[in-house]
């Protein structure tokens, strides 16, 4: 994170922070065994309601555990591996289903809404990319001026952020 | 030291008068040549294994040359050694036998793909020329790099150690499919897939520190609009490798459990081998491994041709002396290529039959692909336009790369339309198009970076005239060699067959009334192709002299800069010191500024301040 | 010469290069295991009915790991919190939680959950009557307790109550979990595994007979290049007693060596005196009843061939939930294995589903062992030396180290669900 959060009253803050996400896990994970063990449910509910809990879970790890939220300038890297990933992930099970590789679905022709959707993502994909670097580009040569106060450097990336 | 806090002081204070001596600490051999952290070590090293692999390989598909050529009949000279090297089970009587011969296509194609292009382009240029040409010291985490070396390393000698192992190295085809990887009873998969996890994990680590290096040590004043283009496409090329190199370690990793404690991932139920049921639980899928392999291999093959684009790019702007044309249509071009090489990997298994919807999908996006290629591509032959053209060795190299390169995408065309990729599929043709791309392609852009660097890292010149012998040589053989693999490709010719076709062969009596089979023309295309293959192998002997030559007796160099280049690497002494830069470098202008009006040379250094 | 920016961040980045780097790191993690998950997911849905043996694993156990694991990432972010505060001896005792945490994290799998499994079988058999005649053995032991369970809400009497039992109590559960709500799905997948005998019946093995093997030599070929001095001596080595003359008429004409031993022994026997150069024969001679319960056998170990008879003829298989009322043991049936198409512990082979959780968790656990040795080197005095010289340096070392150590925490989150619930 950056220095501006070193400050003592900022890391008592996160201390109470941690134990607040440490708790907020075990419970998440209780929650996880409680909801198995008293409803029978179909496969895809129960996927769906364990892995949106998993999900929250995540993402608090990765907010305040991993300080995220404090590291803004990571998320053009997390968001094209993350679409990347969706893409990947996804493609991969579409191509398998239509090539009948998934009995139990049997082997259809694919609706067309699916590659569709995926060509959005594939959009998204190149265009984020291209994004990260017009922010990259954009940023200023701040090297040479390393003796400027951070908080200055702060205020002129939130600027850009508006326009 | 107890590390308590009641030594802190102490500590502290010996701790840094210790370490301020190790700095200026004469190394040992050992340490400055071989366990180097120094980024142009590292470089050395790559470079000098990745050309060394690049011709094993060679040599190895020189062999199998032979075989397609003159099948049945024992190889003059290299036979009697393969047979007593590997065993006269594999080479009876000098005769490559139809296992040898899968052993030997398989290790050429892996061997060439990451233990050559991917070390010697990406990994040797990448360490010595980028951190130099951004005007950083060295790489973000020397130790990281020098791990990701010795990682690579071994990963090759275990490679190298499978061909004598009892049955000899893997036989599956670069690809390795599953069933038939998984099944080939010999050791020499489960060498190919470890090997391959190092090699992946060395890669990894690679990226990594590209990626950081770019990022944070750009030297004041280097924005990101005045890296040169070699530095952007390492950049990308390091982004690919990132993303893409996981999916085929997991693939590794689960293959290698298939093989070692025979699972099924790979296997399907009811999985039948030489008539008997197999004892697995079966269960997998096949073509999961094709999605995990090709999720890698596509990216690959940008891994292969973008360094490769980054080093002409930089010798056609050197020797063109002027800037080049759409600079920035080159970066905006190999930033979406770099992701659109993540959504077309299904275009290499079209004939797993997915239906229309989805072929039509990766059939539009492999076709968009082609668009930011195209437009590298003629950038830089509008870039030659009105230049007044040195013509040396790296050029002319350089020069060749374009329509080689050209000939190679152009004809990638026909495989991305799934309509004709059904006929065109694993033939011929589709190893004439992607060595179009790779050998007069990646291999001449190799070959023009070491003559255009070399003057850098040793203080002298290769020879001009062995370098053009080598250029011209090269160059005719090499289309010699692909341009009628087209068309044995379209007439039909399966690839991977050690006989070169001749069991579907017209000439074959048992196909009198087969329809398609090959003509003898076609057949006697093999021949041919052998005799460039092997005149190709002698091209290479005045580059590898020259090579070594040129270290001891070649042409001194005057200045630090003897090409007169504007980027920063030129800016270091000869070769560069650890550390590289012995004055404070500071970044005033965009790479390529050639002929700048008013200005007393027809160069600017980038790191010449502009009034 | 220094590296820039390894402990200050890069002022237009905003990152210093380690935690650049450690995100980078993560990414490409992020798709190892995004593929290992997605091929997870492909092959159970791409897994045909009754192959996922999914309900197997024991749910209290992922649970408690999951929360070691959490504990850990939570000890291991406050510790860093004590370095920023410059509290050395704050941040070495999280330091050292963390890493009892992982260490206990290790050992539950590696003593209890993992092991456990290699004793425990499934058995598939060559056909389906040879299967329902089994259940009906193996769990209608107490028909009035089934009948009074299970026959209130079955009004199909024809059905047998023990296929009942299997079907409800234990197969749905385990194998058959679908995608649809209702469980007619499952039930069809069920009775078809059932008519055509795909079923596999789960248990323990607590004893098997095994062969008792006489090895014969029926002669010995002088042109082996072995001399008769060391053939004989390999004669003497396996027990034959007596003069010369006894070698020498055992070496000419043959004879039993060895009566009734077990397998290893004669196996080795047989090794020793081929090398000699004497033909070997191995028969057997009977069957041994061995109580022991076997680790990771599989089919091909049972019915190894021996002189045209099986190594093993039959095993005693306690079944999984069939309690015996009297005293408590899970009930036991004997299987002959001329009847078994297939057996295997719960191994990676067993089926895809537990290849799957092999792999993925034994990388995971490579990872969490990675990470015990550098939190190790990170409090011997060897790393903290770097403490001593540069202290934001060390804070930024151990950010970065936490950074990977949530991330397989975050592995572990879903891991969870994925194999232990769904
Ligand atoms: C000029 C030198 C080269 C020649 C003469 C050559 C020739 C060949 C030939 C004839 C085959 C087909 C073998 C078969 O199908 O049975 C082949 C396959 C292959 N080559 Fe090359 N090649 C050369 C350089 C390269 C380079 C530089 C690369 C780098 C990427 C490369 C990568 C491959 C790959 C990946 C295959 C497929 C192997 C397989 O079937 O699994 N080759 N090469
Ligand atoms: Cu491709």
């Amino acid at each position: 994170m950056s220095d501006s959060h070193d400050s003592p009253n900022f890391i008592q803050y996160l201390i109470k922070l941690f134990y607040l996400v440490g708790g907020v896990l075990v419970a998440g994970t209780l929650i996880t065994v409680i909801i198995d063990v008293a409803f029978k449910m179909s496969l895809a509910v129960s996927a769906i309601v364990g892995l949106s809990i998993a999900l929250v879970k995540a993402s608090f790890v990765v907010a305040i555990f991993m300080h995220y939220k404090w590291d803004k300038k990571l998320i053009m890297i997390t968001w094209t591996m993350i679409l990347t990933f969706i893409f990947f992930a996804g493609m991969m099970g579409l191509i398998m289903w239509a090539e009948g590789d998934i009995p139990r679905w049997g082997r259809e022709e694919v609706p067309v809404v699916w590659p569709v959707l995926a060509s959005l993502l594939g959009l998204i994909l190149p265009a984020s990319f291209a994004a990260l670097t017009i922010k990259i580009l954009s940023q200023s040569a701040a090297v040479a001026k390393e003796a400027a106060p951070k908080t200055k450097a702060k205020r002129v990336t939130r600027k850009k952020k508006k326009d | 030291m107890s590390g308590t806090s009641a030594t802190t002081k102490t500590a502290e204070i010996t701790e840094e008068h210790h370490d301020e001596h190790h700095d200026h600490h004469e190394q040992s051999f050992w340490r400055t040549y071989i366990f180097s952290t120094d980024h142009k070590i590292i470089g050395m090293q790559y470079g000098f294994v990745g050309l060394a692999f690049l011709f094993f390989g060679f040599c190895l598909i020189a062999t199998m040359r032979w075989s397609m050529a003159y099948e049945g009949a024992p190889i003059p000279f290299v036979g009697p050694m393969l047979e007593s090297l590997l065993g006269s089970g594999v080479a009876p009587g000098g005769v490559m036998s139809a296992q040898l011969y899968n052993v030997f296509g398989a290790m050429h194609g892996t061997i060439m793909v990451f233990m050559g292009i991917v070390p010697a382009a990406f990994a040797a240029f990448g360490n010595y020329v980028v951190p130099l040409q951004i005007g950083a010291i060295d790489m973000a985490f020397p130790r990281v790099n020098m791990a990701s070396f010795w990682s690579f390393f071994i990963g090759c000698v275990i490679m190298s150690v499978s061909f004598f192992i009892p049955g000899g190295a893997a036989q599956a085809g670069w690809t390795s499919y599953s069933p038939l990887a998984t099944i080939i009873p010999t050791d020499g998969q489960t060498y190919w897939l470890i090997g391959m996890i190092l090699l992946i994990t060395s890669s990894l680590l690679g990226a990594v520190n590209f990626l950081v290096t770019i990022i944070n040590l750009r030297a004041p004043g280097m924005t990101w609009l005045r890296m040169p283009f070699f530095v952007w496409a390492q950049f990308i090329t390091a982004f690919l490798l990132l993303l893409a190199f996981p999916p085929l370690e997991a693939a590794g990793i689960l293959q290698l459990m298939d093989r070692v404690l025979e699972t099924s991932f790979f296997l399907p139920t009811g999985l039948v081998v030489n008539g008997a049921d197999v004892d697995v639980s079966g269960g997998g899928s096949p073509l999961l491994w094709q999605h995990l392999f090709w999720f890698l291999a596509h990216p690959e093959v940008y891994v292969l041709v973008l360094p490769a684009m980054g080093i002409v790019t930089e010798v056609i702007a050197n020797n063109t002396r002027k800037p080049i044309w759409g600079f920035k249509y080159l970066v905006g071009s190999v930033v979406v290529l770099g992701f659109l090489a993540f959504i077309v990997w299904a275009h290499h298994m079209y004939m797993t039959g997915m239906g229309t919807v989805i072929s039509a999908f990766f059939q539009t996006t492999t076709l968009l692909i082609s668009i930011p290629s195209v437009i590298i591509l003629t950038c830089l032959f509008i870039s030659l336009w009105g230049g007044s053209i040195r013509f040396n060795t790296p050029m002319l190299f350089a020069l060749a790369f374009l329509p080689m390169f050209g000939i190679g995408g152009l004809t990638g065309l026909p495989l991305g339309f799934n309509f004709s990729d059904v006929a065109l599929h694993d033939s011929y043709y589709v190893i004439a198009h992607f060595h179009y791309v790779v050998a007069p392609g990646t291999i001449f852009a190799i070959f023009a970076g070491v003559y255009y660097w070399y003057p850098k890292m040793t203080g002298r010149m290769m020879s001009e005239l062995w370098g053009k012998v080598h250029f011209w040589s090269s160059l005719i053989f090499m289309n010699l060699i692909f341009m009628p693999m087209f068309a044995q490709g379209m007439a039909g010719m399966s690839r991977r067959m050690s006989d070169g076709g001749a069991t579907y062969s017209l000439s074959n009596p048992d196909n009198a009334d087969v329809g398609g089979a090959l003509s003898d023309t076609i057949m006697g295309l093999n021949v041919s192709i052998s005799a460039a293959a092997w005149a190709m192998l002698l091209a290479q002997l005045p580059f590898i002299v020259n090579l070594f030559w040129s270290v001891k007796y070649g042409k001194k160099i005057e200045s630090d800069n003897p090409w007169n280049a504007t980027t920063l690497e030129w800016e270091t002494p000869t070769p560069p010191p650890h550390g590289n830069f012995v004055k404070e470098i500071k970044v005033y202008r965009d790479p390529y500024e050639y002929s700048v009006p008013g200005a007393k040379e027809d160069f600017s250094p980038q790191a010449q301040p502009s009034k | 010469m220094e590296i820039p920016f390894t402990v200050k961040p890069r002022p237009d980045t905003g990152l210093y290069n380690g935690k650049l780097g450690i995100w980078l790191f993560l990414a490409s993690e992020v798709m190892l295991f995004g593929a290992l998950f997605s091929s997870y997911v492909l092959l159970r849905v791409g897994a045909a009915d009754g192959t996922w043996s999914m309900g197997l694993m024991d749910v209290v156990v992922g649970a408690g790991n999951t929360m070691v694991l959490i504990a850990s990432s939570m000890f291991v972010v406050l510790a860093w919190a004590e370095l920023k505060q410059g509290n050395l001896a704050g941040y070495k005792k999280w330091k050292w939680a963390t890493v009892a945490c992982a260490v206990l994290f290790l050992m539950v799998k590696w003593a209890y959950e993992w092991p456990s499994k290699f004793v425990h079988y499934d058995v598939w058999f060559k056909n389906s009557a040879v299967l329902h005649q089994k259940v009906e053995e193996g769990y209608l032991y107490d028909g009035k307790k089934l009948e009074t369970e299970l026959l209130e809400e079955e009004d199909d009497a024809k059905l047998s109550l023990a296929r009942l039992y299997l079907e409800k109590e234990i197969y749905v559960e385990r194998f058959f979990k679908t995608f649809s709500k209702e469980d007619g799905g499952s039930r069809k997948a069920f009775n078809q595994a059932w008519d055509t005998g795909s079923l596999a019946l789960s248990g323990h093995i607590n004893g098997y007979d095994e062969a008792q093997i006489n090895v014969e030599i029926s002669g010995w070929k002088s042109d082996s290049g072995v001399l008769e001095a060391n053939a004989d001596k390999v004669l003497l080595k396996l027990g034959v007693s007596g003069d010369q003359g006894v070698t020498k008429k055992l070496r000419n004409q043959g004879g039993i060596l060895k009566e009734m031993v077990g397998y290893d022994e004669a196996k080795r026997a047989e090794y020793e005196l081929t090398k000699a150069g004497f033909s070997v024969n191995l028969s057997v001679a009977g069957y041994e009843s061995v109580k022991a319960h076997p680790w990771f056998w599989r089919t091909g170990r049972i019915n190894e061939d021996i002189g045209g008879k099986p190594r093993v003829k039959s095993i005693l298989f306690a079944l999984d939930e069939s309690h015996n009322e009297e005293n408590g043991d899970h009930k036991e049936i004997s299987i002959n294995t001329d009847d078994v198409k297939r057996l295997n512990s719960y191994e990676p082979k067993h089926s895809t589903f537990f290849g799957i959780y092999y792999t993925i968790t034994g990388l995971h656990a490579a990872h969490v062992f990675g990470g015990i040795i550098v939190m190790l080197y990170n409090l011997l005095p060897i790393g903290l030396k770097t403490w001593h010289r540069d202290r934001e340096q060390y804070a930024n070392r151990i950010e970065c180290f936490g950074l990977f150590w949530h991330f397989v925490d975050l592995v572990w989150i879903f891991l969870f669900p994925v194999l232990y619930i769904l």
